[in-house]
This record gives structure tokens, C-alpha cells and sequence, in this order.
């Protein structure tokens, strides 16, 4: 049967822990560690772990800088990785199979690509032929134009592309991705409940698992969106992050309505449990 | 005294799997030769990525043989984790036509899917007991463990098969016979449910 994954997400820029309002302001949460341990303890089904620093806020192109950033990020990755006991997704800034390997040798078990494979379709191959395609994750940013026209952005939704979402997600699964995560820049930050008609355009051509998040406010809206549609697992951001026990009280909210998910429990792995 | 071998061939999870066995603060290693299995008790073969690249880079480090040596003559514990388990079928259909271990009689086969149930089978799913097993209990609440792939071990012998798991029909989710163990979930990624069952494998 099917178990739809609760998914946290974590944007990480310049060391800290952010959220994110439409993709354009950024207000610093904290700590990482502090963040992704409890979102372990409360029984997250996995994690996204994306890298929003971008490298021309800090400096004028200098490679000493990019390079600073991007250690910090894989230090952050073998960290966290150390210590959370559960799927593990990041991304951001990833261009090439170096990059995949890094993260991946960190501790990752995914990678989530987003700007590249717009650049690039042939990357999607490369990747999941070296990698295996279960942990090639396509992240996918779009944006309504008009009513139920959506185009896909890339660039931390700068740079719009030509294509719309249906005939992006079917190149993506012709190039062999393992998932798509499904993200809408209208809804990122606002609360007001995901794109439902996006979703369900998306879950017409996608033949991978699908993820949605942008948008979530209340856990009504996780389960608006797993009753109607076949996804495989909801994201979201802020409202993780507002409230103690948030992950374990969202899945409580949906299992109580005999939705499909992972029976909820708290938990904490110490060396002499288990 | 008990330790445990990760088996690093340069494929696979094996950061997830030392991390894992590091935290519940159990003795192990990472083993690659033959002579590096001396002192070890159990071994732990990790694995994620196509059956074919895994299985060649069995070979390229001779593991094929020195795990017969150190499994099935010495007896060792042996736990495979996802494409670590399917290495213990006689064969696979992923990507071709590849021989595995033969440790546990049967065949690597694809999924089947449909609309609802996409491929890879990428979720927590139960697993359910079809045999009691030395290394999995079901427990209230924690029966759940994060599966990720498309291609599943079929058994000869239905005795070989502790538990099933359902994502549409049912398929293996633990294996085992004599000291050889295989689970088709990832153990080092499934929070307290995982850990439990680590940790009884250790405690072998």
C-alpha cells in the first residue's frame, strides 16, 4: 500500500538555517543541528536539505569565497548526517557528477537537481547511469503566468524557461529521474495551501514518485492534497519549524483520518536503546 | 569479541551504515581484503546502485570468493541491505542477466507498478512476519522501515522469506537462512525500528 511521506524541508544559506517568503525574503531560524535533530526525533520520513546561499551576495565572483561556502555546506551534510537516521535529500548549487559524489560521500542519500537539468537534459542521464537513478531527485520550480499556464524557473526563480510544467516533468521521466520534487513559487511562504491544480496536472504525466510542497499553512492542507491526488510525498518548510512536535503532530492529523501514512511515534535512538 | 565488517567495494552506503553502527556505539570496521575479515564476526554487506556495477566490483576486489570463505565455510553472520541483500539470489534481471551469490536460492526480478504505486517503491512500508526471525520483532508502532528500489528478491523456498512487505503485492522485505540475513530496506536510514534490528543482528 501506499505510505505518503512527511517531509521536512531545510533551506541552509551561509551557515544558517532560513525560511522563505516566495523565494525572495529569508529570515534566519537558527542553528542546523539543533533544527534537524529534532526533526528526527519526531519521526520525519526524510529530509531536504537545500543550499540557498548564493555565492554573489558574499563576494564579486571570488572563487575563494564560493569554495568557502560550499565546504561549509558538505560539512554541514557530513554533520548532519552523522546524526539523523533517516532518508537524507540536498541540493543546490549541484552542476556536475563531482558534486554528486561529494555530496553523496558526505552522507546523503539523494540529490535534489534543479537548475542544471534545465541547462543541460543529457546531465539527467550522466547522472543516473553513474549514481543510479533512486537518487537522482529533479526539483522542479514553477510559477502560474496565467490561469492554469505554469512555466518552469530556474536561478532561485530568476530566469523563466519556455516549457510548462507537463512537458518538463515528461522529459524528465523519458531522461530516467528516480522522483520530482514539485515546488510553486506563488505558493512558497504564503500559507495559503499548495497548488492544487499544478499537482494535478503534474500527477498526470509523472511516472516517478511525486513530491509537492509551497504553500502549506495548516495540516488541512497535506491532507486536501493526499486524498485527491496519488502523490508519494508532501513537503514543506515553514510550518515545520513554527512548533514543538510539528512532524509527529502533522502525521497524528492525517493518520486520524485514515490517510495513508506512517503510523506516528516520537522517538530518540541513544547508544544503549535501539 | 564481537566486531562487525562493513564491506567497502566502493559502492554503496557504507557512511550511512558506519554512522548507524558508530552511534549505537557498536564494535565494527571496513573490510575489503581477505585478511582484513581475520578478526571479525559479523559482516554487514551495504549496497545501493544496479545489480550488474555492484556485482563486477564484487569480483574486481575477489569478495565473491572470500565471502563464500568467510560465510559459508566459516559461518559468519551475513546481513545484506537492499542491493546487499539481492547479491544472495541465484540471479538478476536488472539491466541484463547477471549471477549472484547463490547464497539463498531465487531471483532478482522487476516491480510491478500502476498510477498509484509509481517505481522506485520510495517509502516506509511494514514488514511483516511470515516466519519468527531471530533479528526482527514486530513491534507495536515499529514496524515500518524506508524502502528504496524497483527490482525484488524472489525466493525458491518459501521458508527462506521472514517477512513480506505490500506496495500493491506483496514482496521479500527480510530473508535469511542458517547465519546469512538480507533485508530489502534500509536499516541505517529507519530510525528506531532500524536501530533495533541492528542491533539484534549484532547481539547474533
Amino acid at each position: 500500500m501506499r505510505n505518503v511521506r512527511i517531509i521536512p524541508v531545510v533551506l541552509y544559506k551561509n551557515a544558517r538555517v532560513v525560511q522563505s517568503k516566495k523565494f525572495k525574503r529569508h529570515q534566519v531560524l537558527g542553528d542546523h543541528s539543533t533544527i534537524v535533530n529534532r526533526l528526527s526525533n519526531w519521526c520525519s520520513d526524510e529530509l531536504i536539505y537545500l543550499d540557498i546561499s548564493r555565492t554573489r551576495d558574499i563576494g564579486l565572483q571570488r572563487t575563494d569565497l564560493k569554495n568557502a561556502v560550499e565546504n561549509d555546506f558538505l560539512s554541514a551534510i557530513d554533520h548532519l548526517s552523522k546524526q539523523c537516521f533517516m532518508p537524507l535529500s540536498v541540493g543546490g548549487g549541484i552542476c556536475n557528477l563531482e558534486h554528486i559524489y561529494l555530496r553523496l560521500s558526505k552522507g546523503a542519500d539523494k540529490v535534489c537537481i534543479n537548475s542544471e537539468f534545465l541547462r543541460n537534459r543529457s546531465f539527467i542521464k550522466e547522472a543516473s547511469k553513474e549514481f543510479g537513478s533512486q537518487c537522482i531527485v529533479a526539483s522542479i520550480d514553477c510559477a502560474k503566468v496565467n490561469d492554469n499556464t505554469w512555466k518552469i524557473y530556474s536561478e532561485f526563480g530568476k530566469t523563466q524557461h519556455d516549457i510548462s510544467p507537463t512537458e518538463y516533468i515528461k522529459d524528465l521521466c523519458e531522461h530516467g529521474v528516480g522522483e520530482i520534487l514539485l515546488n510553486s513559487i506563488d505558493r512558497d511562504g504564503s500559507g495559503q495551501g499548495m497548488d492544487l491544480n499544478l499537482i494535478e496536472e503534474a500527477c498526470k504525466v509523472s511516472i516517478v514518485p511525486l513530491v509537492v510542497q509551497g504553500g502549506v499553512g495548516t495540516w488541512e492542507h497535506f491532507s486536501e492534497v493526499i486524498k485527491r491526488f496519488p502523490v508519494s510525498g508532501v513537503a514543506a518548510a515553514n510550518i515545520f519549524q513554527y512548533s514543538e512536535n510539528s512532524v509527529y503532530n502533522a502525521r497524528k492529523f492525517l493518520f486520524d483520518q485514515n490517510l495513508p501514512v506512517r503510523m506516528p511515534y516520537l522517538n530518540e535512538i541513544t547508544n544503549s536503546g535501539g | 569479541m564481537k566486531k562487525i565488517g562493513v564491506v567497502d567495494y566502493n559502492l554503496g552506503n557504507i557512511t550511512s551504515v558506519c554512522n548507524s553502527l558508530k552511534h549505537l556505539n557498536i564494535n565494527h570496521k571496513q573490510v575489503r581484503h581477505t585478511n582484513d575479515f581475520d578478526d571479525v564476526s559479523h559482516i554487514i554487506l551495504p549496497g545501493v546502485g544496479s545489480f550488474g556495477v555492484g556485482i563486477e566490483k564484487l569480483g574486481k576486489y575477489d569478495l565473491i570468493r572470500t565471502l563464500e570463505n568467510e560465510v559459508l565455510r566459516k559461518g559468519k553472520f551475513f546481513l545484506g541491505i537492499c542491493l546487499g541483500m539481492q547479491f544472495l539470489a541465484t540471479t538478476s534481471s536488472e539491466f541484463g542477466h547477471f549471477y549472484g551469490l547463490n547464497f539463498i536460492p531465487g531471483k532478482v526480478c522487476s516491480m510491478a507498478t500502476s498510477n498509484s504505486l509509481p517505481l522506485p517503491h520510495i517509502q516506509w512500508s511494514q514488514a511483516t512476519i511470515e516466519h519468527p526471525c531471530p533479528i526482527y520483532e514486530e513491534q507495536d508502532n515499529n514496524g515500518y522501515f524506508y524502502f528504496l528500489h524497483s527490482y525484488h528478491f524472489q525466493t525458491d523456498a518459501k521458508c527462506s522469506t521472514y517477512a513480506i512487505t505490500n506496495y500493491g503485492q506483496n514482496y521479500s522485505a527480510i530473508i535469511g537462512k542458517d547465519n546469512i540475513y538480507g533485508v530489502q530496506f534500509h536499516p541505517e536510514k529507519s530510525q528506531l525500528a532500524g536501530a533495533k534490528l541492528i542491533r539484534k543482528f549484532s547481539n547474533l
